[in-house]
């Protein structure tokens, strides 16, 4: 009796427990901005206006990124604006934009799309389009001026080559690199802003050595990208092949051989092991080293600007640059747009409508003003007022921001970066990098592996 | 006059069979969706035309060229023919490291010397915390500007800098290193079973004279013989389908030198824009046909079913 009691009483405690554990679990749910949002547009949602509903990643507290509670301002000041025209449902996934794109993934194996979210750089539009379930937003697009202009370079960029662009975004990975002006000096390099060709890059990477300045981190990877992608825009020859990114059939072309060859000698070769990571999310040893000082040049994007602040290096030392070209005094700079927002194509004429709107608000100048002026990256429009920015915007991270993006903004040839062009083959030519760096692999070996390599994915 | 094929039904479906088939039933049923449903569609896929083009309608590749994704596997898939030997390797360094390392551990802490109990529990403990974690430690270890291998290295071979993860050949080992001495789970089950030997088996074998290594090699390893043969079975499975480590440690890299067939599995299916489900599933028959294979040779070598 006494055991059956005791057994009761837990059996009761656990349920108990359970109970109280989800009741809790709601009201901190509640607590979060998402939720809230959530919540607040529940109740709009009641009523016979046409009803969109608008996921994307931006979940973070304010505290942890400030970025994100302001973009979360941005859509529900939409939301209110329209709230007499269209219910703008605003859904915060907490698993961000990656867990946006495998959600999306398993919606199209039964079948169903978001009305539209934001995909912040997962490219969800080759499988989405052919399976019929994404709208082409280009005859949205040549119909409005205004609209072409705000998503700037993601018109080209996202043209596919069936003539349909099924994505555009709100904001684009600019990239150029960042230096140490002091480290320049102490070397008594010439300052990138000085260049004029890579033959620059070449001399000032020597002077820095040559002066024990670590001329730069690298590692398997993103940084490393960037510089091959920025010297790809050296040449028209260069440049063509680059463009032709994930359509080219043989890596074998002289272009090519060349940048691989100039990455192996005058890049990979020049700095120690220890500053050469494995590549990786969690590998960011290049930018410490640069924000520490220890390091000339940081091959990052625009968004680093915030890195400069309270540095060690010295914030009035930190610069932006874009990479020269071997055309006397033209320069190049790194634009990819990627995917972005994506709307559905089940959506009725009103829906799909609002969709619309809100694309157009988020690519308008004014977002654009506010994303760049808020710290929170760079915007594709090529309406942006650059000069009038830079008098508004007040703190020095800022003000680099605004800098660094209008020389993106400016510089003579504009590509987009090594993965959105190659696609798969990016992991397969980073690969590559420890071997050139150690000498174990020659420029024609990386050739003919990145040709098996597109022979075994066709 | 009841026929005897009805008798032998009513035999099967007497009052006990039908109780044990009753609680049976749901894990079946469970089984068959979550298990052999699937497996059934890997198998029938991989013969298939299934990537992000026809992603709501795999195409069978036709009679004639159903084996494509299979013949592509082993002729111009360079990735997933490293992946195959990395993880061949990898079940053959568990097997020769891994499992003579843990019965020899279990070995000594079976004779309870002083400390045996925490060296058990700090044996035990990398078992116990997430491969996340293994994964965190391991990358700050090889960490070329703060892991303390670069620096070890650079005290016995000054200069040296090595970076572990970013060589080839130094990967391969950095990845498997970050697994293959954790063996405390087999320990105590080897432990368990060495507990379990009657003491009267070990009286009796001093009583003839025999000494500890006697003990060892005469008692104890011959009746350890079904659970080394059952954790080697759990040791060569975990090389065979190695992800964790690799997608945390190095990411199939340098040079994809450190791809194994679980990470080719995914890599190919979704870590890639072409999303090609039907070379990834031929993949993941191949890995499955090998566990097979494996299970059965080490069942047969250590004859874990035989009784002593």
């Amino acid at each position: 009796m006494k055991k059956k009691l005791i057994s009761l009483l837990l059996c009761s405690a656990m349920v108990a427990s359970m109970v109280v554990g989800c009741g809790g679990g709601s009201e901190e749910a509640a607590e979060t901005p998402a939720a809230t949002e959530e919540a607040e547009v529940t109740e709009e949602a009641d009523g016979e206006l046409p009803t969109i509903t608008f996921v994307h990643g931006y979940y973070h507290d304010e505290s942890e990124w400030a970025a994100a509670a302001e973009m979360r301002a941005i859509y529900q000041e939409f939301a209110d604006a329209h709230k007499d025209e269209f219910n703008f449902v605003i859904v915060a996934d907490e698993s961000g934009a990656e867990g946006i794109y495998n959600t999306a993934l398993n919606d199209l194996g039964a079948g169903n799309f978001y009305d539209i979210a934001d995909f912040g750089g997962w490219d969800i539009t080759p499988v989405a389009s052919a399976a019929g379930a994404i709208v082409d937003l280009k005859p949205y697009l040549d119909e409005d001026a205004a609209f072409k202009a705000g998503v700037g370079v993601c018109y080209d960029q996202n043209l596919t080559a069936d003539g349909a662009i099924y994505s555009v975004r709100e904001q684009i990975e600019g990239v150029g690199f960042w230096y140490n002006e002091a480290l320049f000096a102490e070397a008594g390099a010439k300052v990138p802003s000085e260049w004029s060709t890579w033959a620059d890059f070449n001399e000032a990477v020597d002077a820095l050595v040559a002066a024990g300045i670590t001329p730069f981190g690298l590692n398997a990877g993103w940084p490393t990208n960037i510089l091959l992608a920025g010297y790809s825009q050296r040449s028209e020859a260069s440049r063509a092949f680059y463009a032709d990114g994930k359509a080219v059939e043989s890596f074998d072309d002289e272009t090519f051989k060349e940048s691989i060859a100039f990455m192996q000698e005058n890049v990979l070769q020049k700095i120690d092991a220890a500053n050469f990571g494995p590549g990786g999310d969690d590998d960011e040893a290049y930018r410490t080293a640069f924000f520490d000082g220890e390091t000339a040049m940081l091959f990052n994007g625009v968004w680093d600007a915030g890195g400069s602040v309270d540095c060690a290096a010295g914030a009035e030392n930190i610069k932006p640059a874009v990479f020269p070209t071997d055309e006397a005094g033209k320069s190049a700079a790194l634009l990819s747009g990627g995917c972005g927002f994506v709307v559905g194509s089940h959506l009725d004429e009103a829906q799909t409508a609002a969709a619309i709107e809100f694309i157009k608000y988020m690519t308008s100048p004014e977002i654009a003003a506010r994303i760049i002026e808020k710290g929170i990256g760079m915007a594709p429009s090529t309406e942006v007022d650059y000069d009038a920015l830079a008098e508004k915007v007040t703190t020095d991270d800022a003000k680099l921001l605004v800098e660094a993006c209008r020389l993106c903004q400016n510089a003579d040839y504009q590509a987009l970066g090594l993965g959105n062009t190659f696609g798969d083959a990016e992991g397969e030519i980073q690969a590559k990098y420890a071997g050139l760096k150690d000498g174990s692999k020659t420029v024609d070996d990386v050739v003919a592996e990145l040709n098996d390599f597109l022979a075994a994915a066709e | 006059m009841t026929s005897p094929k009805k008798n032998s039904l009513k035999k099967i479906f007497t009052r006990k069979n039908g109780f044990v088939l009753a609680f049976l039933l749901p894990a079946i049923i469970l089984w068959a969706i979550i298990y052999a449903y699937p497996l059934i569609q890997i198998f029938f896929t991989s013969f298939s035309k299934w990537n992000y083009k026809n992603f709501l309608n795999p195409e069978f590749l036709g009679w004639e060229n159903m084996f494509d994704n299979y013949i592509k596997l082993f002729t111009v898939d360079r990735n997933f023919q490293v992946a195959l030997v990395n993880s061949l390797k990898w079940v053959v360094l568990t097997m020769c490291i891994q499992m003579p390392f843990t019965v020899i551990v279990a070995l000594v802490l079976s004779k309870k010397p002083r400390g045996w109990k925490l060296t058990r529990n700090v044996f035990i403990i990398p078992n116990i915390i997430s491969t996340a974690a293994i994964g965190l430690i391991f990358l700050n270890l090889y960490s070329p500007s703060r892991g303390i291998v670069t620096e070890i290295c650079n005290m016995i071979w000054p200069g040296s800098d090595v970076s572990v993860l970013a060589n080839p050949t130094y990967a391969f080992w950095g990845v498997t290193f970050s697994f293959i001495l954790f063996g405390g789970s087999s320990c105590l089950l080897l432990l368990t079973q060495i507990f379990s030997i009657d003491p009267a088996i070990y009286e009796a074998a001093r009583v003839d004279g025999a000494n500890e290594r006697q003990l060892d090699l005469k008692i104890r390893l011959p009746l350890m013989r079904p659970m080394i043969g059952t954790v080697s079975v759990m040791a060569a499975n975990y090389g065979l389908l190695l992800y964790n480590e690799i997608a945390l440690i190095s990411q199939g890299g340098p040079d994809n030198a450190t791809y194994s067939l679980s990470y080719y599995v995914y890599k190919t299916g979704l870590g890639s824009t072409k999303l090609n489900f039907a070379r990834a599933n031929a993949a993941g028959v191949i890995q499955i046909i090998l566990g097979i294979v494996l299970v059965g040779l080490i069942n047969k070598a250590f004859r874990t079913d035989e009784a002593d």
